[in-house]
């Protein structure tokens, strides 16, 4: 959509990592692929969501407007996946490991949410950052600006290896074995595009923490989680990680298992890249509700998928990356900007002694304090990512890092500097105080924007907050450590399983109508890094929300018994007793007699379950071979585009390389490691495809795998405007020769 | 010069609760030129973007940016003509949507006072350069809009990371 977006690559040429920008080339070449139909748009799909381009509500072209379901006409009739919209405005997501971020990143995600989104970047709850209503064709320059500065959206959404968290503390924490910090960023890096983890069946969610009893990092709802420990080995003290695996929210949570005690640091990149390729060769693929890590660990039990993993951790090709980041692990180590100091004597601004109670952490370094800036709901507008990035280079080193609370922090601010820095975040109406209390309330983005939500999830979490917040200081000490956290539907990316007080979106009918409502979810616990989870006790129409929120605190403030937990409160009442005490809230007024029942939170058409799209979480299942070959014709696009441009050489190299890739896609069904040496690959292709003849078409025999042996042969050899000519030709004939191959083998 | 958007002041600051339903009608209806898709609503962010009418090749929002609460129109789709005819076009939808506005619920905005900016970096960078290049044609249109040439244009903001913005005010 904008007028610029070509010119964003040349304009950034040589301020972008060359991989990341070859990769950037890569996806602008399918996209225009895509708009020229030559890229099947389910593969089309899956390369976005690889890339962190999302679908959105409403992208298939249909929106209930309160009377009836209207047809969007968007102008473009191409769609950008099955049954979505090329024009439909669309989610990109950008992943930041472990939270960290610097100040000139916050000031591009300020650009960006002005320029491509709707003013509002938003932080959710596996520390990324999300932009809303952006055009697909502005994708590319968005991303480019963002690789500019070190950030790439890469693998933030699709069946692949997620944004990898880890508590925003980490380092600066009273409680830690030590700094996650770098073991994260060096996972996160190492399994980043890794070709281990481009065949999963689903996602795959990773997470570090410092300490076993907090809930910063919340390992036991990941597929695979990372606990620091220390251990004395030989007299000597040696790190590790106690590992979970298998764990997971959506409709069915699973608690993580416990698959080492103790896994010593060098042993962490290579055991995630066993339990990759375990979960590539033997997950589920063709089921998405089952695809998960966890639903395979069930099935064979942790002791045997322990086993496997070992098995394969043997077998596994040396790699020097498993130890060089452990070389550097100092590489990402903090300092302070000012010197340690102690909060001033005298009087304090109004509101900064509550915000300090709630929002500075004093950190193990004596003097500093990391500060939390409380997002409502997350957002945060591109002026106030600016104001913060001044503050961050005023007070800090650029110490921020983003919060699974939807927060962002600030590390290493002189306790000697706070009030200047509360009243610098007063100034950019950032300074509400509240941070991990009950006011400061988590919400997925629900039938806001998410095409798989039910009810209005922020509408109900920003009306509970202002409620909350408005008589924030006259509620009971009791509860407001509790945690509230909504989801508009059984997919839990609010993460209520984990909270006090949890709440997923459904209906119900009620006559003719269809009734939002909230199921109440209790028991959850969010220490011990999500250690327990809650369950549903009664479904409560969605306006009746506030009022079951005053009476289970009141009810708990009254009722508890001295230092009671409000997890032991609920456990010692009873979820029956509690159910019967809601059963009021549960009626549902008549139409007539109170037609807002109807509605939804901060929306006035009446409500309705026909908004629900087709959820991309789980991304298109396409296979492998599939997307190796969607590689392969693109490579051999490219090399069109070289030719037009007067490329010769690189033409010719490009076209050769479609010829390997679509080999290598094809060695990959019947051998997992495929030899990256084109001379070993074009061996394991002849005998395997071409000796048995499964390469041959059925009219032209053998002929188009000739020209993949003639073209190994020649490769050494320098291209003539001719030769690459009919080089790309024979290419494209060999990509079309590998499909129909494929596709042979399919129906066999 | 693409992506201008205007900004037309509120005479006085109003409740936008309702205008997730009223914005909802305007979908309903589809009464704009653009194709109107969405409704966000982001009245809990202070001075953030209010409530905001998604629509393909522009979003109508009420906007509460730096405090000060206005009719917004942002111009996202490429147009074919100059600088002045775009601009002149992002001028008249956001009179067309205060005029819609002030009909239905009856809010009155400040004729006298204007906002421009342009939302692309590389075609607008904040600066003195950008100024003086677009000034006539700034120029042209409101000297058109007012029918005489007594107004103001100022940048709004010497920040080289924000967005090239001008303030156009009637002289007293």
């Amino acid at each position: 959509m904008k007028s610029t977006n070509s010119l964003w690559k040349t304009n950034l040429h040589g301020q972008t990592a060359p991989d990341l920008e070859r990769e950037l080339d890569i996806y602008e070449t399918e996209l225009e692929l895509r708009r020229q139909g030559k890229l099947d748009e389910k593969v089309f799909a899956e390369t976005r969501l690889r890339r962190g381009a999302y679908g959105q509500r409403y992208d298939n072209g249909q929106r209930w407007d309160g009377e009836k379901t209207q047809q969007l006409a968007f102008p473009s009739e191409l769609t950008k996946g099955p049954g979505t919209a090329w024009d439909a405005p669309g989610m990109v997501r950008v992943k930041i490991p472990f939270g960290g971020m610097n100040a000139h990143q916050l000031e591009v995600m300020a650009e960006l949410a002005e320029e491509y989104s709707d003013n509002i970047a938003h932080v959710t709850t596996r520390q990324d950052f999300q932009l809303h209503f952006v055009h697909i064709e502005d994708t590319p320059a968005l991303m480019r600006r963002l690789a500019a500065v070190g950030i790439t959206t890469r693998e933030a959404c699709g069946n692949s290896v997620r944004n990898v968290t880890a508590c925003p503390i980490a380092g600066v924490c009273h409680t830690e074995a030590f700094d996650v910090t770098p073991y994260a960023h060096g996972l996160a890096m190492f399994l980043l595009g890794h070709p281990d983890t481009q065949d999963f069946g689903r996602k795959f969610k990773i997470a570090f923490s410092g300490c076993v009893d907090k809930a910063c990092g919340l390992v036991m709802l990941h597929d695979m989680g990372a606990i620091a420990k220390v251990q004395v080995v030989d007299g000597e003290e040696k790190r590790g990680f106690a590992l979970y695996v298998g764990g997971g929210l959506g409709s069915v949570p699973h608690q993580a298992k416990l698959f080492a005690e103790f896994l010593p640091e060098e042993e962490l990149l290579p055991i995630s890249q066993a339990i990759s390729r375990v979960y590539a060769k033997l997950g589920e693929k063709k089921n998405r509700n089952r695809a998960r890590i966890k639903f395979l660990i069930a099935q064979l039990g942790i002791d045997e998928f322990r086993r496997l993993v070992l098995e394969e951790r043997k077998i596994l090709p040396f790699d020097p990356r498993w130890s060089e980041f452990l070389h550097d692990l100092h590489g990402l180590d903090e300092e302070p900007l000012h010197p340690a100091g102690a909060l001033p004597a005298g009087e304090f601004p109004t509101g900064f002694a509550e915000w300090h109670r709630t929002n500075a952490y004093a950190q193990k370094q004596a003097g500093y304090a990391t500060v939390t800036i409380k997002l409502p709901l997350g957002d945060i507008t591109p002026d106030q990512l600016r104001g913060l990035a001044d503050l961050a280079r005023s007070y800090t080193r650029e110490t921020i890092r983003l919060t699974v609370d939807q927060n962002i922090v600030l590390r290493w601010v002189s306790q000697a500097d706070l009030v200047a820095f509360y009243l610098g975040l007063q100034a950019l109406q950032l300074a509400q105080a509240g941070a991990g209390t009950l006011i400061d309330i988590t919400s997925c983005p629900g039938t806001d924007t998410c095409k798989l939500g039910i009810s209005a999830s922020r509408g109900l979490a920003s009306e509970l907050s202002q409620r909350l917040a408005a008589k924030a200081h006259l509620l009971d000490e009791a509860i407001q450590g509790l945690h509230i956290k909504v989801s508009g539907c059984f997919n839990s990316c609010g993460q209520h399983h984990v909270a006090d007080l949890g709440f997923y979106g459904v209906s119900r009918r009620s006559g003719n109508y269809t009734v939002p409502h909230f199921q109440v979810v209790l028991g959850g616990q969010w220490h011990e890094n999500a250690g327990a989870y809650g369950l549903a006790i009664v479904a409560v129409p969605s306006k009746n929300i506030p009022a079951v929120v005053d009476r289970l605190t009141s009810a708990y403030i009254t009722e508890r018994e001295k230092a009671e937990s409000f997890q032991a409160y609920i456990k010692r009442v009873g979820k029956a007793q509690i159910k019967a005490s809601l059963e009021d809230l549960t009626k549902i007024p008549a139409h007539d007699d109170n037609p807002s029942f109807y509605s939804d939170w901060g929306d006035t058409r009446e409500f309705t379950l026909g908004d629900i799209g087709e959820g991309e979480c789980a991304g298109e299942v396409v296979s492998r071979i599939e997307f190796d070959l969607a590689f392969a014709e693109r490579e051999a696009f490219e090399a069109q585009i070289l030719l037009e441009k007067g490329d010769f050489q690189l033409a010719g190299e490009r076209a050769y390389g479609a010829m390997l890739q679509s080999a290598r896609a094809l060695v990959r069904e019947q051998l997992y490691d495929v030899p990256s040496d084109p001379e070993q690959l074009v061996n394991e292709f002849r005998t395997r495809y071409y000796d048995t003849q499964l390469f041959w078409d059925p009219f032209a025999g053998g002929k188009f795998g000739q020209y993949l042996f003639h073209a190994h042969k020649q490769a050494h050899l320098p291209y003539s405007p001719d030769e690459a000519h009919r080089r790309i030709e024979e290419a494209q004939l060999v990509v079309e020769a590998a499909h129909a191959c494929y596709q042979r083998l399919s129906k066999k | 010069m693409q992506h201008f958007n205007v900004k037309v002041f509120a005479v006085q600051d109003f409740d936008l609760t309702p205008y997730v339903g009223v914005f909802n009608g305007w979908i309903q209806k589809q009464i704009a030129p653009e194709l109107l898709i969405d409704v966000a609503d982001y009245l809990h962010v202070p001075s953030g973007p209010g409530m905001l009418l998604i629509g393909h090749e522009a979003n109508y929002s009420l906007d509460q940016t730096d405090g000060k609460l206005g009719l917004l129109y942002n111009r996202k789709a490429v147009l074919p003509g100059s600088a002045p005819e775009n601009l002149t076009q992002a001028l008249n939808s956001a009179l067309w949507a205060c005029e819609q506005l002030s009909q239905e619920t009856g809010v009155q905005f400040d004729k006298s006072h204007y906002q421009v900016l342009v939302n692309d970096r590389l075609l607008a960078p904040n600066s003195e350069q950008t100024f003086q290049a677009l000034l006539p044609d700034l120029q042209a249109v409101f000297a058109k809009h007012f029918g005489h040439s007594h107004f103001t244009i100022a940048q709004t903001s010497p920040d080289v990371r924000k967005r090239f913005r001008v303030d156009v005010r009637l002289n007293n």
